[in-house]
C-alpha cells in the first residue's frame, strides 16, 4: 500500500516529461533507424499505463467522487493554486488515451521519418492531456486546454500530409481563439467567484457577465467539437492524415471539448444558456446526421473514420448535456473501448494503406489473403458498431436509454446517425474483404501485419473484452 | 557629500570605462574586435555592482536611487552584458572593429543610468535625448556609402526628438522655474494653476518619450532602423532601450506629472490600440525577421501602455511583467539569429531559414519556445505576461480592451505560425555554419530562466513587486 496516495498524480504528469527528456537526448544510428526514441516512447507510455493502474487499485471505484489530491502554490498575487485531482471518469479517459497512444506508437514503428520529433510531439500531447484531465482548478484546466495545441499542430504540420498551410493556420487559430475565450472567461470568474471547476455552474455574477462567461465557455469547448460550424476545420485537417500515430492524436483533440463540458456543468447547464441548449442540440443532431451521410457517400476510409468519431463524440456531448449526472460513469466506460477500437481500426487501416501504395494494388479485396489483419479489423470494426465486444456495448445502451428518457425525436435522428456510421464502417470492412478473383490474387505480395503490432493489438483486443465483462476491471 | 560621489559610482564607473576604450582605440594600436569587448564586459559588470550596492543613495535632489531603479539599472546591465557577449562572437567571426559598437553602448548605458534615476526633467532630456541621437553611431556601423541616407534621416529624427523633449523641458521651467519632479508634481496638484502651456509641454515630453519607444503613430523608424542595421545593433534596440524608457516613462508619470495624466489617458489609449494593430497587420506584412519582431514589439508595447494607464500597483506590475517576457524572449530570439548564419552570412529573412529545423535542431526548439511564450501560450514564461496583463484589465472591467488584445494577438499568432511553417515544414535550402557554443549556452541559459520562472514564479514576483511599488 503507498503511504501517501496523492504523490500518484504527480508521478502521473512526471514520467511523460522524462519521457520527452530521454527521447531528446536518445542516440540514433542509421542503423537502429528512430527504434531507440521509440523504444523511449513505447516505455514511457507503459510506465504512466502501470502508474495508473496502481492509481485505480488505490483509488474506490463506489465513490464517483474525486479522490486524491495533490496542491501547488504557483502565485501569491494574484492567489492561484493548482489543484490535481481523480475520479474513475478520468481515470477511464486517461488509460483510453495512454492506449490509443501506445497503439499509434506502434503503428509508426516502421516510419523512420522524423520519428524522433514525432515521438517528443506526441509525449508532450500525452502530457498535457494527462494534466488536463487531472486538473480540478481553473488555471491548471485552462493551461493544459491550450498547451495541448503546440504539439498537435507540430505533429499535424509535419507528419500531417495537410497540403494547404492555411488550412493549418486555421486550425491553430480557430482553437487558439477558443483557448483565448476561455481564459477569458476563467479571469472573470477566478476575480469575481473564486471557485472549483465541481462548483463553476453555481457562480453568481450579474447579466451581462454571467453572458459573457457562460458564452465564451461554451464556445470554447465547442470549438473542439466537431459540429456546425466548427466542423469544417477538423474534417479538413482529419482526412488529409495518413500517419496513424497522427491521426489518433487528432481526434484524440475533440474529446477535450467534451471532458471541458462534462467537468463545467455535471448536471445542468447555468440558466442564461439554457435556452441556446435546445438551438446546440438541433444544430449537433443536423451535423451528425449530415456528416453520416457525407460519410455514406465517401469512398475515403478516413473520413468514415472521422464521420464514425464525430456522430459518437456528438453522442457523448449530448449525454452529457441530459440533466443527469447518472450517465457519466457509462460515458467514461464507453469512451474507454471506443478510443481503444478506433485506434486499432487506424493502426491496420495505415498499414493496408503503406502496403497498397507499395504494391500498387487496388484497395478493394486487400484483405482477402491477410488473415490476421481480416481478424483484428473484422473484430474492432463489428465492437465499434456495437456488438457486445467492448464496454460500448452496455453502456452505450445507457446512454441511448437517457436519451430516449427526455427525447424521443432527437433521440431516433441520432439512432439513424449511429446506424448509419456503423454501415459505414462495415460497408468499407466488406470492400476490402471481398472482390472479384483477379485482384485477390495479386494480393499474396503484400504483407501481414507484423509480429509486435499483432502483440500490441491482440493486448487491445483483450482489454476490449474484459471492459465489456467487467468496465472497473482496472480497479480495485 | 561623500556619499553624494559614492552613489555616482556606476556612473563615473562607466565614464571612465568610456575613456579608457578611447585612449585604447588612440594609442594601441594592435587592437583585435575582442579588445574592445573584454574592456566594455568590466565596466558593465563593476558598474552593476556598483548599482546594486548604492541602491538607496541620492545624489542630492537631482537623481533618486531606489528599489525600483535599482530593478531597472539592473536589468539594464544584464541585458547589455548578454548583448555585448553575442555581439563579439560576431564582430570576432567576421573580423571587424568593434570599437564604435562598444563605445556607443557604455555611452547609453551612462545616459540610461543617469536617466532612469533622475528626479530632474533636465537630467532626463539630458540622459534619453544624448543616447537617442547617439544611437546614429550604432546604425552607421558597416553600413556602405549609398546606404547611408536613412542613416542621416534617422540623424535628423532624433535631433526633431531631442528638441521636441527640450522644447517641454524648458517650457515647464520657464512656466514652473523648477526641474525638480516632485515641485513639478505639487505645482501641477493644484488645479486652478493649469494653463494650455503646462498640457503642451507635457504633450511634448511625454510623446517623445513614446516616440523613442516606437509607440505608433511613430512606429515608422524602429522597423527601418532594426531591418537593416547590423545583428548587434538590432539586438540591443529591441531590448536594452524599450527597458529603460518604460521605467522613465513611469518614474516621470507618477513622480511628476501624475495630476495630468487623467488628461492624457485617452491619448495613451488610442496609442495603444493602434501599437497592437499596426503590430499585428505589419508583422503579417515582412518577410525580413528582425521586422517581424520589431513589428511584433510594437504588439507588445501597445499592451504595455493599455494595461499601464491610469498607473496604479496593479498595472504597474501587469505591464512590467509583460515586458520583462517580452524581452527575455527578444534576447533568446536574438540569441538564436547569431546561430542561424550560412556560408559566415547572418540570415534575416524568411526565407533563408526553411527547414533550418533539420540541421539546427536545438536552435530551432527554442525558438519555437520563444514565439509560444510570446503568443501567451501555457506552460512557458509568455503566459505569466498574458495572466497578469488580462486579469489586470478583468479587474479594472475593460472588456473591449481585453477584446482587442485578444483579437489582435490572433492576427499575431497568425505572423508566428509562418515562420513556424518555414522552419520546420518546409524543405532545407540553405547549409548552416557550425554554431559558436557560446550561442548554444545563453541560448540554454535562456530557456532555462524562462522555465525556472514559469514553474514557481511566486517568490520571484512577490520580490519584484516590492521593488516596483518603491516608485510611488
Amino acid at each position: 500500500m503507498i503511504e501517501n496516495p496523492n504523490i500518484l498524480l504527480t508521478i502521473l504528469m512526471s514520467v511523460p516529461l522524462l519521457g520527452i527528456l530521454f527521447a531528446a537526448i536518445s542516440k540514433e544510428s542509421p542503423e537502429s533507424a528512430g527504434s531507440n526514441v521509440l523504444s523511449v516512447g513505447i516505455l514511457t507510455v507503459v510506465s504512466n499505463l502501470i502508474v495508473l493502474y496502481i492509481t485505480g487499485q488505490t483509488t474506490a471505484d463506489s465513490t464517483p467522487a474525486l479522490q486524491l489530491f495533490e496542491k501547488f502554490e504557483w502565485l501569491s498575487t494574484p492567489k492561484i493554486e493548482f489543484l490535481f485531482t481523480i475520479d474513475s471518469f478520468s481515470l477511464s479517459l486517461l488509460a483510453a488515451v495512454h492506449l490509443a497512444i501506445l497503439l499509434g506508437l506502434i503503428g509508426v514503428h516502421n516510419n523512420t521519418y522524423r520519428q524522433k520529433t514525432q515521438v517528443i510531439f506526441a509525449l508532450l500531447f500525452l502530457e498535457m492531456m494527462t494534466g488536463y484531465l487531472l486538473a480540478a482548478d481553473l488555471f491548471s484546466f485552462y493551461i493544459f486546454f491550450e498547451a495541448m495545441l503546440l504539439p498537435l499542430f507540430m505533429l499535424v504540420g509535419m507528419l500531417g500530409d495537410v497540403h494547404r498551410q492555411d488550412i493549418l493556420y486555421r486550425f491553430f487559430l480557430y482553437n487558439l481563439l477558443g483557448a483565448s475565450l476561455l481564459f477569458m472567461a476563467l479571469c472573470i470568474l477566478f476575480n469575481y467567484q473564486n471557485v472549483n471547476i465541481q462548483d463553476i455552474s453555481k457562480a453568481v455574477l450579474s447579466h451581462n457577465l454571467e453572458i459573457i462567461v457562460w458564452g465564451a465557455i461554451f464556445i470554447a469547448f465547442l470549438s473542439r467539437i466537431p459540429i456546425w460550424p466548427f466542423h469544417y476545420w477538423i474534417s479538413s485537417i482529419n482526412v488529409n492524415i495518413s500517419n496513424p500515430l497522427v491521426f489518433i492524436i487528432a481526434n484524440i483533440l475533440p474529446l477535450t471539448g467534451v471532458y471541458g463540458l462534462i467537468r463545467f456543468f455535471p448536471l445542468t447547464a447555468p440558466d442564461i444558456i439554457e435556452p441556446y441548449l435546445l438551438a446546440l442540440e438541433i444544430i449537433s443532431i443536423v451535423t451528425m446526421v449530415v456528416i453520416a451521410l457525407i460519410g455514406f457517400s465517401n469512398r475515403d476510409i478516413h473520413y468514415k473514420i472521422f464521420s464514425y468519431m464525430t456522430v459518437y463524440y456528438i453522442l457523448y456531448l449530448l449525454g452529457a448535456l441530459l440533466p443527469t449526472d447518472a450517465l457519466l460513469s457509462n460515458i467514461g466506460f464507453s469512451i474507454f473501448s471506443w478510443l481503444i477500437i478506433v485506434a486499432a481500426i487506424e493502426i491496420i487501416v495505415a498499414h493496408l494503406e503503406k502496403e497498397r501504395q507499395s504494391t500498387s494494388l487496388p484497395e478493394r479485396g486487400i484483405l482477402s489473403n491477410l488473415k490476421c489483419a481480416s481478424f483484428i479489423l473484422s473484430f474492432f470494426i463489428l465492437a465499434a458498431v456495437g456488438l457486445p465486444l467492448s464496454s460500448m456495448f452496455l453502456n452505450n445502451m445507457f446512454i441511448f436509454a437517457g436519451l430516449l428518457t427526455y427525447n424521443l425525436k432527437m433521440a431516433l435522428f441520432i439512432l439513424f446517425a449511429i446506424v448509419l456510421s456503423s454501415i459505414n464502417l462495415l460497408q468499407h470492412l466488406f470492400y476490402l474483404k471481398y472482390s472479384n478473383n483477379d485482384s485477390a490474387e495479386n494480393t499474396n505480395s503484400i504483407s501481414d501485419i507484423p509480429p509486435s503490432v499483432i502483440v500490441a493489438l491482440s493486448v487491445a483486443m483483450a482489454l476490449t473484452i474484459i471492459s465489456f465483462i467487467n468496465p472497473l476491471w482496472y480497479m480495485e | 557629500m561623500l556619499t553624494d560621489y559614492i552613489a555616482l559610482l556606476p556612473e563615473i564607473i562607466l565614464a571612465i570605462g568610456i575613456l579608457i576604450l578611447s585612449v585604447v582605440r588612440i594609442f594601441r594600436h594592435s587592437n583585435t574586435p575582442k579588445t574592445f569587448y573584454s574592456l566594455s564586459r568590466v565596466f558593465i559588470f563593476i558598474s552593476a555592482l556598483a548599482t546594486a550596492l548604492f541602491y538607496n543613495q541620492n545624489i542630492g535632489n537631482y537623481l533618486h536611487n531606489n528599489s525600483f531603479t535599482t530593478l531597472f539599472k539592473t536589468l539594464m546591465y544584464l541585458f547589455a552584458f548578454i548583448i555585448c557577449y553575442l555581439s563579439a562572437k560576431r564582430f570576432v567571426s567576421k573580423n571587424m572593429p568593434s570599437f564604435a559598437f562598444y563605445f556607443t553602448l557604455l555611452f547609453n548605458l551612462l545616459g540610461f543610468s543617469i536617466a532612469i534615476s533622475a528626479y530632474n526633467l533636465a537630467l532626463l532630456c539630458g540622459g534619453l535625448g544624448m543616447t537617442f541621437i547617439t544611437n546614429v553611431i550604432l546604425i552607421k556601423i558597416e553600413k556602405p556609402q549609398e546606404e547611408r541616407r536613412h542613416v542621416l534621416y534617422y540623424l535628423a529624427l532624433s535631433f526633431a526628438v531631442f528638441l521636441t523633449m527640450l522644447i517641454g523641458v524648458v517650457g515647464l521651467h520657464y512656466y514652473l522655474h523648477t526641474f525638480n519632479y516632485n515641485e513639478i508634481e505639487k505645482f501641477l496638484e493644484v488645479r486652478s494653476n493649469l494653463i494650455w502651456q503646462h498640457h503642451f509641454s507635457f504633450a511634448c515630453i511625454i510623446g517623445s518619450i513614446l516616440l523613442m519607444m516606437g509607440v505608433a503613430p511613430f512606429h515608422f523608424w524602429f522597423s527601418n532602423v532594426v531591418g537593416k542595421c547590423i545583428l548587434p545593433v538590432a539586438g540591443y534596440l529591441s531590448t536594452v532601450p524599450i527597458l529603460v524608457y518604460f521605467s522613465c516613462l513611469v518614474n516621470i508619470c507618477v513622480n511628476a506629472f501624475y495630476p495630468l495624466l487623467g488628461w492624457f489617458n485617452t491619448v495613451f489609449i488610442i496609442f495603444g490600440i493602434l501599437s497592437i494593430f499596426i503590430g499585428a497587420i505589419g508583422a503579417n506584412s515582412e518577410n525580413n525577421l528582425r521586422k517581424i519582431f520589431a513589428f511584433s514589439g510594437l504588439y507588445y508595447i501597445g499592451v504595455m501602455l493599455l494595461v499601464l494607464f491610469p498607473i496604479n500597483d496593479n498595472s504597474l506590475m501587469s505591464s512590467f511583467t509583460y515586458m520583462l517576457v517580452y524581452i527575455v524572449a527578444m534576447c533568446g530570439i536574438y540569441t538564436i539569429f547569431y546561430g542561424y548564419r550560412s556560408k559566415g552570412k547572418y540570415m534575416f529573412n524568411l526565407d533563408d531559414i526553411k527547414g533550418v529545423a533539420t540541421q539546427r535542431p536545438f536552435l530551432s526548439a527554442a525558438l519555437l519556445v520563444f514565439m509560444i511564450s510570446l503568443i501567451g501560450t501555457p506552460p512557458l514564461l509568455g503566459f505569466l505576461g498574458k495572466l497578469s496583463v488580462i486579469n489586470s484589465l478583468v479587474i479594472g472591467h475593460r472588456f473591449v480592451l481585453l477584446a482587442v488584445i485578444l483579437f489582435s494577438m490572433l492576427i499575431l499568432a497568425y505572423a508566428y505560425l509562418k515562420i513556424i511553417t518555414v522552419v520546420y515544414f518546409e524543405p532545407r535550402d540553405n547549409t548552416f555554419d557550425i554554431v559558436d557554443k557560446g550561442v548554444y549556452w545563453w541560448m540554454f541559459i535562456n530557456v532555462v530562466i524562462m522555465l525556472l520562472a514559469v514553474i514557481n514564479p511566486k517568490y520571484l514576483m512577490h520580490d519584484v513587486e516590492l521593488m516596483l511599488v518603491a516608485v510611488f
